[in-house]
């Protein structure tokens, strides 16, 4: 029977397990069906120095807005489900200088989305910021596609 | 013991992309809290804050970044992933430590500016009409969360929670730095 091998196993299943921990708090208190609302919940204090939490910014559980906005949750959410299809992702060639490529590219993406939206250029929406979000991090996990699983 | 190597200290590098992290996280917090304490109260006031506080977004996970190029340019090596998600989790962890030091410095050098931050925004949001009722219930929401932020739980919870969540995304941002910055490929 084939077994997968997994190079750096520590680091991949603690990776796995804190991207899996950081989802799951974004998600914040209403996940847990709190009644909690905003700024009082530790999940929102736990964000506060990582995400402006504007509430029309954001998607809502249970009625309560989440603990980041839809950008962000949209970038741990690709981290997160990125890490844990890295077995698979693995199997894609895709050279190291173009996976770098693509970060940076996604970076300035949404960087260039932001300020649009700021100076008026467009109007983005929850899910475009999401989706712009979790390319970004999908391309975060990509970078990592060769370390913990070898081809065959 | 001829094969042991010695591996620079990181330390530094910690120190510096923590110091980074806090300074802009911290600073831009105290930033808008004087703007919004010093404006006059307004629609303005409440739409500015709302259009300027997304461009503040993300800016704490470039500590792991940060740590990790400063310690590969400095030594010139290559390091581990392993190596860069340590330095981005301690980065992260003591960001939060400083991040937490320079806003109660700050409440300590200048205690007024939270007491005129809270009353420009229950000003502004009567100008905007809000009704009676969401009014009272935001101000109770307003003053518990205040009474919180300044309990000696509500800093210690506050710090945890922090260094918890900024160790972490700044390890997996140190991952990063330590694949662009010390990697062989």
């Amino acid at each position: 029977m084939n077994k997968t091998q997994i190079h750096n196993r520590g680091l991949y299943f603690s990776v796995a397990g804190a991207s899996v921990i950081l989802f799951v708090l974004a998600l914040g208190p209403g996940l847990f069906g709190s009644t909690n609302t905003h700024l009082l919940s530790w999940q929102y204090e736990g964000f506060d120095l990582l995400c402006h939490q504007i509430p029309s910014r954001s998607y809502h559980l249970s009625g309560i807005s989440m603990a980041v906005c839809s950008r962000c949750i949209g970038i741990y959410g690709a981290i997160m489900g990125g890490w844990l299809a890295l077995p698979i992702l693995s199997k894609m060639k895709i050279t190291h200088k173009s996976k770098i490529g693509w970060l940076i590219g996604l970076i300035i993406l949404n960087l260039a989305d932001v300020f649009g939206n700021f100076f008026d250029m467009w109007s983005n929406t929850l899910n475009t910021r999401f989706a712009l979000g979790a390319m970004l991090g999908l391309s975060v996990a990509m970078l990592f596609n060769n370390d913990f699983f070898p081809k065959k | 013991m001829e094969n042991e190597q010695i591996v620079p200290n990181y330390w530094n590098s910690v120190l510096i992309g923590a110091l980074t992290v806090a300074l802009i996280t911290g600073g831009l917090g105290i930033i808008l809290m004087y703007y919004v304490a010093g404006a006059e109260p307004s629609m303005t006031l409440m739409v500015v804050s709302g259009l300027t506080l997304p461009l503040t977004c993300l800016f704490g996970l470039v500590g792991g970044i940060i740590a990790t190029r400063h310690y590969a340019k400095t030594f010139d090596i290559t390091f581990s992933i392993g190596q860069g998600a340590l330095i981005g989790l301690l980065t992260g962890a003591i960001a939060a430590i400083f991040a937490t030091l320079i806003s109660q410095l700050w409440m300590m050098i200048d205690p007024a500016l939270m007491e005129n931050f809270y009353d420009n925004m229950i000003y502004s949001m009567e100008q905007i009409g809000m009704p009676q009722a969401q009014l009272n219930d935001t101000i109770d929401t307003m003053q518990q969360t205040r009474e919180q932020q300044q309990s000696l739980s509500g800093i210690a919870l506050g710090l945890l929670t922090n260094a918890v969540i900024l160790g972490i995304v700044n390890a997996i941002t140190g991952m990063v730095g330590a694949k662009i910055f010390a990697s062989e490929e």
